[in-house]
């Protein structure tokens, strides 16, 4: 197992400098094939292509720029990436095996306790018929990802912290 | 999974090939710095004086060069630098679902806060225990659970956050001035910012720049007397010819590729299972685990089971959930029979929300 892990860091440590150095060699191969045909770099001999990379290079990070500060275009590529991740709509391995056992638990815990103390469950009922129809979505079927949108935004739209009169625990 | 369905049939070949692409994608990362390194060496060493004149050798040379200087790079990188902190941090902070609520937040945070929260604060003001705490908390998850992803609401999630632990700290009198943040830091992170923002520039020019790389280097082979002899060029007009009819069309059909990939076959879906299920962590407690949870939990579930034993309630259930952490935390990621442990460890718990 130590060796496995020890060629897995050499691995992590390739994949990083790769990351960082892809970045570079795409525009020096970029600009090894263009260079010669504007005037400026053509005319600068062995220098032309590291000159044409340096500009691309100044050009792409004034874009990376207004991507990141301008038009914080981050924002909506990860809603993008979100959208397409089957496990943001239904449970993932470590959902069933470590989160559900403590939803669980912490809902019979708190239903028992008001129970006791004579407090409406209703609130805690809900929640258990949600998960109980969560838990039995799959992500290898297309249509349970639909389902799952679709009793989330139930579940929401029946049950919100705050309605808009300021009451708490509208239902 | 049950597949009795000839849609059950696509989504396991789905799923096959994206297993294949993930194994594709491994060996890829491995042998992707090397073999990129040899390209450029060819393609660089006419440009270094020394080993200008040797051919194939010149070659080599430089590549071997190169992969022992990135070799070298990646352990200062990773042992010296410790870059991959300002690495995750800046990823982190321009991550917009570190502020607002992502799709798994609503469907599985949402609802059991929703019912804690509430119950708690109804059992506690029967028994005339109310505290500001819970009724602020709500207040709180409210505006959380409605912030949307814009600019405002993203910029304003981590201000509303520290004003709300100002005024609920989790010890009275802790201090909570923000420390300041040495220079070198600083450089790294701005330095990560920067790599950052080409990656994202590269990603979405990227596919543009290898269809022109490939564009002008293909032209030759269907244009041979495109190419000028005496200086081994292409002229102006054969480039153009190439960025036209290879260049370009390539890109169509590479970006209808694209949609065919997301829309048409949903290949995301499959891809994100086999990388889901390639990761320990899905199965076997992860450092945050050890680190932020089990202590909160362990101290949760003992809290109550004291108030269950004061209200002479059954603690069994309690009991049970203590001993299932215990033994969920003694699983390690090093064994990979753990896996599997973990697995029987959750059907020991029977049907749930039942």
């Amino acid at each position: 197992m130590r060796f496995r892990k020890w060629l897995m860091k050499q691995q992590w440590r390739i994949v990083q400098i790769r990351g960082i150095w892809g970045l570079f060699y795409g525009i020096l191969l970029l600009a090894i094939t263009y260079f010669e045909y504007v005037p400026l770099f053509a005319s600068m001999g062995a220098l032309g292509p590291f000159a044409f990379s340096a500009a691309l290079l100044v050009f792409f990070l004034v874009l990376g720029y207004l991507y990141d500060r301008v038009f914080i275009m981050w924002a909506p590529s990860q809603e993008v990436s979100m959208e397409r991740n089957p496990y943001q709509y239904v449970p993932s391995p470590k959902d069933h095996i470590f989160w559900f056992p403590l939803y669980s638990s912490l809902l019979d815990m708190t239903e028992e306790l008001a129970r006791k103390y004579d407090v409406d469950t209703q609130y805690v009922k809900d929640a258990r018929a949600y998960y109980a129809r969560l838990q039995s979505l799959r992500p290898e079927r297309n249509e349970d990802l639909d389902i799952a949108v679709k009793i989330r935004d139930e579940f929401i739209k029946s049950h919100r912290f705050v309605d808009d009169n300021g009451e708490q625990g509208h239902r | 999974m049950h597949c009795d369905t000839r849609r059950c049939a696509v989504v396991l070949v789905k799923k096959w090939i994206m297993k294949q692409y993930w194994r594709v994608g491994t060996i890829r990362s491995l042998l992707g710095l090397v073999l990129g390194m040899f390209v450029l060496g060819r393609k660089y060493y006419p440009y270094v004086p020394i080993l200008a004149d040797e051919g194939l050798i010149g070659a080599l040379v430089l590549g071997t060069l190169l992969v022992f200087l990135f070799m070298g790079l990646g352990w200062l990188y990773d042992e010296k630098a410790k870059m991959w902190s300002q690495q995750v941090q800046a990823t982190t902070e321009r991550n917009a679902y570190q502020y607002v609520a992502n799709y798994k937040t609503y469907a599985f945070n949402y609802p059991i806060l929703y019912a804690l929260l509430l119950v708690l604060n109804k059992t506690l003001t029967k028994l005339n225990l109310s505290t500001r705490a819970i009724p602020d908390s709500i207040a709180y998850m409210d505006i959380y659970f409605k912030r949307k992803l814009v600019k405002r609401d993203i910029f304003s999630a981590l201000p509303a956050a520290k004003e709300y632990m100002k005024k609920h700290p989790f010890a009275q009198g802790a201090d909570t001035a923000e420390r300041p943040i040495g220079l070198r830091s600083r450089i790294k992170l701005g330095f990560q910012v920067q790599l950052l923002r080409l990656t994202w520039i590269q990603s979405l020019t990227g596919l543009l720049q290898d269809v022109l790389v490939f564009g002008a280097l293909y032209v030759v082979l269907f244009v041979p007397e495109s190419v000028t002899a005496a200086t081994d060029t292409v002229p102006l007009e054969y480039l153009v010819l190439g960025i036209l009819f290879i260049s370009l069309p390539l890109f169509m059909v590479l970006a209808s590729l694209g949609w065919i990939y997301d829309r048409r076959l949903r290949i995301w879906s499959p891809d994100m299972i086999v990388k889901f299920e390639r990761n320990p962590y899905q199965y076997l407690p992860e450092p945050y685990l050890h680190i932020q949870l089990f202590p909160f939990y362990l101290a949760l579930f003992s809290t109550i089971r004291q108030v269950f034993m004061e209200a002479g309630l059954d603690a069994t259930s309690i009991d049970r959930v203590l001993a299932f952490l215990q033994e969920y935390s003694e699983l390690d990621v090093a064994r990979t029979e753990d896996m599997d442990k973990a697995k029987r460890l959750r059907k020991s718990l029977g049907v749930l929300f039942s």
